[in-house]
């Protein structure tokens, strides 16, 4: 169904502006869908690999954290654990992606010591399980920090994704083909008045002509 | 045998039927083949257990069981004991503990969560808190002024026995060390310490050192004996553990000296030496194997180096450590009088909740028998 403009010739130079302008929005949008698409994949692909390094040591960092626990009561794994020692320094920044603003996490942590400085309790009446879990959540915690940062970016560029293909279908199966409809029936309407001006005027002319005669 | 020996020999007849209800390894087997913690629980039902498997009502109470089982078991000892203050040595492991968590708390300006205080501790709270505040106040700088510097102990044997005075005549009690005064000085130099070196691990340490000269000085006293003995064997052992825990975290000789507590027979210096010498972690478990090789713990040590290289963890050395003090333990079974057969049976209960916790943890966690057998030492009995 056409739009509901009056069929003269303004309307119809509006319309052929916004059509074009509408053509070359569509082609763009399309081209936008392409590289959020083509980013978005990039991304998942990121997080499966991401995602799996990741729950392969939470799952080793809980069963080691599990026999610490079954080694000492929670009382002492608790007190063991109470005070940490490193400071995280997570600063949230703002990256563009096609015109969508993810987060991009810089951080830094530590103690004094460095590596080595990761434990924050004393050897003597605690489990040498706990170390291990330690260490192995320590070493996550730089990936687990870039999974969240790749998981956001994905959730914001799929939802991206999911509104620019509906204006990329809004624009391809809604407007231009208005606007095309509309503009045949503009010129159509317009080419009809331009017949009957002319055949108005040659009737007048035959009449001119008949009443000269 | 001293005559304040003799003075044991009721307790002892007493710690024998005790010794009696003791888990055997083939009540153990049946509990590992249990399907889950709740059958466990049943079967501890029949054991001496039995009261507090009944209060369990599910999910992690089955640790307060086992806290409430450690402490009937520790009054009732204490209760027949001709020397109870000898056994307090037990009970101030866990109020040396509650000090390092309140100590922990009062230093972040919080109040120790519930969860970080063991029950058995011998010093109520608001007293452990008293003690720490008053700590943390004493070296607190004003602001715009440091602190001052604050010396710090690190491992020595205490040279004397101070606060103890010695019994051991018939009739006469032996007054061992007043834990009060360790727990008010340990909180003093554990602030200290933390001011000093900057790392939360310097209050566990500086209160494990205190602890230890509490027992050292436990230990100095006549009749006890056993009790030396246990506590030498348990520092060496938990000397050797941290140098392997610190040589495989690339912790430098400095904090280790901090770590190491006094009063085991390998001198702490030989241990730093031993560190000092590798600068790599591989070469590290050398230089202990070479050193512990002059000890009674050289099979021990390369054996639990061995495990590790092939596990790539350390259970397999602390189940070493395990046998070899239950080893130092039995021999209390041929002894008649004295503290020796009371010591031993209060660590074997330990001993078996430990066992206990493993099993049950294990079991909620749905880990086969087999991964459990690996993990478990052995029973006293």
């Amino acid at each position: 169904m056409e739009l509901r403009v009056n069929p003269n010739r303004m309307q119809l130079l509006r319309l052929r502006v916004r059509l074009k302008t509408a053509r070359r929005g569509h082609k763009m949008l399309k081209d936008k869908r392409d590289e959020l698409m083509r980013r978005f994949l990039d991304l998942v692909r990121q997080n499966k690999e991401l995602r799996q390094v990741v729950e392969e040591r939470l799952g080793r960092a809980a069963g080691q954290l599990l026999m610490a626990t079954a080694s000492a009561s929670p009382a002492v794994i608790e007190e063991a654990l109470a005070f940490p020692k490193q400071k995280l320094d997570l600063r949230v920044k703002k990256d563009n992606i096609m015109g969508v603003r993810v987060a991009r996490f810089d951080f830094s942590w530590g103690g004094a010591g460095g590596e080595a400085d990761l434990y924050p309790y004393g050897p003597a009446h605690t489990p040498a399980d706990l170390d291990a879990a330690i260490k192995t959540l320590s070493e996550t915690l730089p990936d687990l920090l870039r999974l969240a940062e790749i998981e956001k970016a994905a959730e914001l560029l799929a939802v991206e994704v999911e509104k620019t293909r509906r204006r990329v279908n809004a624009l391809e199966y809604v407007l231009i083909p208005k606007l095309e409809e509309t503009i045949k029936y503009i010129t159509m309407k317009l080419d009809e008045a331009e017949r009957g001006n002319l055949t108005r005027l040659m009737k007048i002319k035959q009449m001119v002509h008949e009443a000269e005669a | 045998m001293t005559l304040a020996d003799m003075r044991f020999a009721h307790a002892v007849a007493r710690i024998r039927v005790l010794e009696q209800r003791l888990l055997d390894r083939g009540r153990l087997e049946r509990l590992l083949e249990a399907a889950d913690a709740g059958e466990v629980l049943h079967l501890l039902a029949e054991t001496e257990y039995g009261a507090a498997a009944a209060a369990v009502k599910g999910g992690q109470d089955y640790e307060h069981a086992l806290a409430a089982e450690l402490q009937r078991v520790y009054a009732l000892v204490k209760s027949f004991s001709p020397e109870p203050r000898l056994l307090e040595a037990w009970a101030a492991r866990h109020t040396f503990h509650n000090l390092k968590a309140v100590l922990k708390a009062a230093l972040r300006g919080e109040a120790a969560e519930e969860g970080t205080l063991s029950p058995l501790g011998a010093m109520d709270r608001g007293r452990l808190e008293a003690v720490a505040a008053e700590a943390v106040g004493e070296g607190a700088a004003r602001p715009g002024q440091a602190a001052a510097p604050v010396a710090v102990s690190l491992p020595t044997v205490p040279a004397g026995p101070p606060q103890v005075r010695v019994g051991g005549t018939v009739g006469e009690r032996v007054a061992g060390p007043e834990v009060e005064g360790y727990v008010t000085r340990a909180a003093k130099t554990a602030v200290a310490a933390y001011r000093s070196f900057g790392g939360p691990e310097e209050i566990d340490q500086a209160v494990d050192r205190a602890y230890q000269e509490y027992l050292l000085a436990l230990a100095r006293v006549p009749g006890a004996e056993f009790l030396r003995g246990w506590v030498e064997r348990w520092t060496d052992l938990a000397n050797l553990r941290t140098f392997l825990r610190f040589a495989l975290a690339g912790r430098d000789a400095g904090t280790l000296l901090r770590a190491l507590l006094p009063g085991g027979a390998v001198p702490v210096e030989r241990l730093v030496e031993a560190y000092e010498s590798a600068p790599a972690p591989r070469a590290r478990l050398e230089a202990l194997q070479v050193l512990a090789a002059r000890t009674p713990y050289g099979g021990l040590v390369s054996e639990g180096i061995s495990r590790f290289e092939a596990e790539g963890l350390l259970h397999g050395f602390e189940r070493l450590m395990d046998l070899y003090l239950l080893d130092y333990l039995r021999r209390a079974k041929r002894e008649t009088f004295g503290l020796a057969p009371v010591w031993a049976y209060l660590m074997a209960k330990e001993q078996e909740v430990r066992l206990l916790r493993l099993i049950l943890v294990g079991k909620s966690a749905g880990l086969s028998p087999e991964r459990l057998r690996e993990r478990m030492s052995d029973v006293y009995a």
